[in-house]
């Protein structure tokens, strides 16, 4: 009676703590308020000099937004550079106001009233002039036509100038926007972008673009240098600015950060094509490989086994002569790096078609049939030389021996080193983004070039080459247990 | 016993045989020339190095002779543009190891090469098979695979392979020698019912017994020459040349 009321109290104490986890959980996760740690590091990158800009030139402000203060920093710049800085977002600011502060040759910066093609638009308000610095306040505001959702805001701000303007818009996809919704489908906010200390010459912002992811919020500025120096341009890279926000929405980090990655602008199209062009290149370049392989073992392990037994004449001479050219074509293929020869299919044998799908599944193909020929040749070389008699001694010549003899025996036996010679080869195939081809890593690429994430496009691509390695694993198991069941080894 | 029917023609005819090894430094025929009637139960005995196995496998080409030549059934085989695969079909050959194909059943073991070189209907194949295998008492094992089976076993299938081909010669290269003791009886008289069928049979094997049994003839090799030859009776009571005596004394 006293231990189960014991036992009891335990489970009971058990599940009441079990549920007060949970509870906890699901509040940090969904419900969490967050509080903001900026911790920065700011990058300056010129041509050839990189900047680090510490972390106590950025603060948060009284009215709960984010400033950024630059230290100061000797540049050299020359040539062009372009110019941005990622901020993290503060999850219940109304609006992120920057200040961007940079030590330079003077410039002269004008910013333009703007919209994006997602409703977003900058009114450019007052302009402070003071000496060398300009401080732009911009009024922006957004206009949510689907009545979205409650998202915070997140800016990102890509300042184009000039002629530059085009080159650099290609780089930057315009990223949607969303905004709060307080009840209406209408938001404002003030965002004031200030240059301070290096504004001589006159130039012209072309083009401001704002858009919103939901971590990081750039303002890229691009300047041009008309007199000074020819079409220069700064460059300002601003990046792991480490926001922690504690304990609240790592779920809503994760999600935003899928949803980016595979979701918007159905990206992941990009893994699933990569996904058949992998696929693709493999199997085509391996059938090839096989094919290859095996004729370049047939004839080095006929002229190795019969060329002592063979009449001299013109059948040896061939024959001679073929095992010769394989030979260097196991030496060249083997010493080399698959890399370099795809690149020579690519870039010399393939020049004028430049078609890299075609060029990688050649290169893939020849290269895998090197690999597969040495496979084939021990096979071969391993089969009983009792069996190559008794299939003579019944009649059956040279050719019709191997089909019907030998082949089927060495295929049993080196079908475990052809698996994992056909596995190397999908993972090999990943250099093919070198050629122009989008396969499966390059895909993941293309996406991390967009969205500047490398979490979740490379764990996704190293999960799908890891499904596809584990299914033909699978595959060549249940192959070679029927292939095994025909032979009743005791 | 086996009766010469066509004394006049040798089924198979050797002359001035040689073979050389390792580029001419062993020379493991060194002139051989013998006759094989249509019919005959030859035996070859001689201890081991003495070429026996060598002057076998030249009768088929297993191995090209170095000079000389093998006439089977009056074509000089040796000679080229011979297409030998042909003539081996004719020539059934029994192998120390057996080299039955690991991969197939007995059955298809038998029937691959009728079916696939002379084009015979896979059923009839099968049915002939069979009746074959019936004979040495392994139809049950029909559709087992060669791993399956002993030794003695293996030896009568393999026997059986090499007849299903119909050939007009079998060749046994030392045919009980890979053999526990108890599975040598078993094959030898799957060999003894052959002879007296009327096969024409070259043996090389170190079974005395055999030879006398139901050898025509025996034959004793040493050093890649053909010592001597005769009647059993000649060879095991009245051997001229002192190395047979000597061989024989060794071993009887």
């Amino acid at each position: 009676m006293k231990t189960s009321v014991k036992r009891a109290l335990t489970v009971s104490a058990c599940v009441l703590a079990a549920l007060c986890a949970f509870a906890y959980l699901v509040y940090a996760l969904f419900f969490g308020a967050g509080t903001l740690k900026v911790a920065a590091r700011y990058r300056l990158l010129a041509v050839d000099k990189e900047y680090v800009i510490d972390e106590k030139d950025a603060h948060i402000g009284e009215d709960g937004l984010l400033y950024v203060t630059g230290g100061e920093y000797e540049s050299e710049l020359s040539g062009r550079g372009f110019m941005y800085e990622t901020l993290r977002y503060l999850p219940d600011a109304k609006a992120t106001v920057l200040t961007a502060h940079f030590e330079s040759e003077g410039r002269y910066v004008k910013l333009a009233d703007v919209s994006s093609p997602s409703g977003f638009t900058a009114r450019k308000g007052a302009e402070d002039r003071d000496g060398d610095s300009l401080t732009t306040q911009f009024d922006l505001s957004y206009k949510d036509k689907k009545n979205a959702s409650q998202e915070p805001v997140l800016l990102t701000v890509y300042a184009y100038m000039g002629d530059e303007a085009a080159v650099l818009q290609d780089g930057f996809e315009p990223a949607t926007f969303t905004y709060p919704q307080d009840g209406s489908n209408k938001a404002a906010a003030k965002a004031k972008i200030s240059f301070d200390g290096w504004i001589k010459q006159d130039g012209e912002v072309t083009q401001v673009l704002l858009s919103s992811p939901y971590e990081s919020a750039f303002i890229c500025a691009e300047f041009t240098c008309p007199e000074n120096y020819d079409a220069a341009l700064l460059q300002l890279h601003v990046f792991e600015t480490v926001s922690r926000i504690t304990p609240g929405k790592q779920l809503h980090k994760l999600v935003y950060q899928f949803k980016l990655n595979f979701l918007d602008d159905s990206r992941w199209e990009y893994l699933l094509k990569g996904l058949a062009t992998t696929l693709l290149i493999t199997l085509a370049s391996g059938c090839m490989g096989v094919v290859l392989g095996a004729l370049v073992a047939v004839i080095r392990s006929t002229w190795e086994k019969n060329h002592e037994n063979m009449r001299p004449g013109i059948g040896k001479s061939c024959l001679h002569f073929a095992d010769k050219v394989c030979g260097v074509y196991l030496t060249v293929i083997r010493g080399t790096p698959v890399m370099v020869q795809l690149l020579i299919m690519y870039l010399i044998i393939f020049a004028q078609a430049s078609n890299g799908t075609v060029s990688a599944i050649l290169a893939f193909g020849i290269n895998s049939g090197a690999y597969v020929a040495e496979i084939v040749r021990g096979g071969i070389m391993s089969i009983d030389n009792g069996q190559f008699e008794a299939g003579a001694s019944l009649g059956f010549g040279y050719p019709q021996t191997m089909i019907h003899i030998i082949m089927p025996q060495a295929f049993k036996n080196i079908l475990p080193s052809l698996a994992n010679e056909f596995i190397a080869l999908l993972k090999e195939t990943s250099v093919s983004g070198y050629v122009a081809v989008k396969d499966l890593n390059k895909g993941g690429d293309i996406i991390r070039g967009v969205t500047y994430s490398p979490f979740m496009p490379l764990i996704a691509v190293a999960l799908i080459y890891l499904a596809v390695v584990m299914f033909f694993t699978k595959l060549v198991s249940l192959l070679e247990r029927r292939l095994r069941s025909s032979e009743h080894r005791t | 016993m086996s009766t010469e029917r066509n004394p006049k023609a040798p089924l198979i005819s050797v002359r001035g045989l040689e073979k050389h090894f390792a580029g001419g430094s062993i020379k493991a025929l060194n002139g051989v020339d013998a006759d094989i009637m249509r019919g005959e139960v030859v035996v070859v005995i001689g201890p081991s190095g003495s070429g026996k196995s060598t002057f076998l496998r030249c009768l088929n080409l297993l191995d090209r002779p170095t000079r000389g030549s093998v006439i089977f059934e009056g074509t000089d085989i040796t000679g080229a543009g011979v297409n030998i695969n042909l003539h081996r079909q004719r020539m059934g050959m029994v192998f120390q190891h057996f080299n039955l194909f690991p991969h197939m059943t007995l059955l298809k073991n038998m029937t691959i090469a009728p079916v696939k070189l002379k084009g015979v209907p896979k059923e009839e194949a099968e049915r002939e098979a069979l009746e074959l295998l019936e004979r040495v008492g392994l139809k049950d094992r029909a559709y087992a695979y060669p791993n399956q089976l002993s030794g003695g076993q293996k030896q009568r299938v393999a026997i059986m392979r090499a007849l299903c081909m119909h050939p007009d010669v079998m060749l046994f290269d030392e045919p009980t020698s890979a053999l526990d003791p108890e599975m040598v009886g078993e094959v030898l008289d799957v060999m003894k019912n052959l002879a007296r069928s009327g096969m024409t049979m070259v043996v090389v094997t170190h079974e005395m017994g055999f030879a006398r049994e139901v050898g025509d003839r025996v034959m004793f090799m040493d050093g890649g020459r053909l010592i001597e030859q005769g009647t059993p009776e000649e060879i095991f009571t009245n051997a001229q040349n002192p190395r047979t005596q000597s061989f024989l004394s060794k071993i009887l």
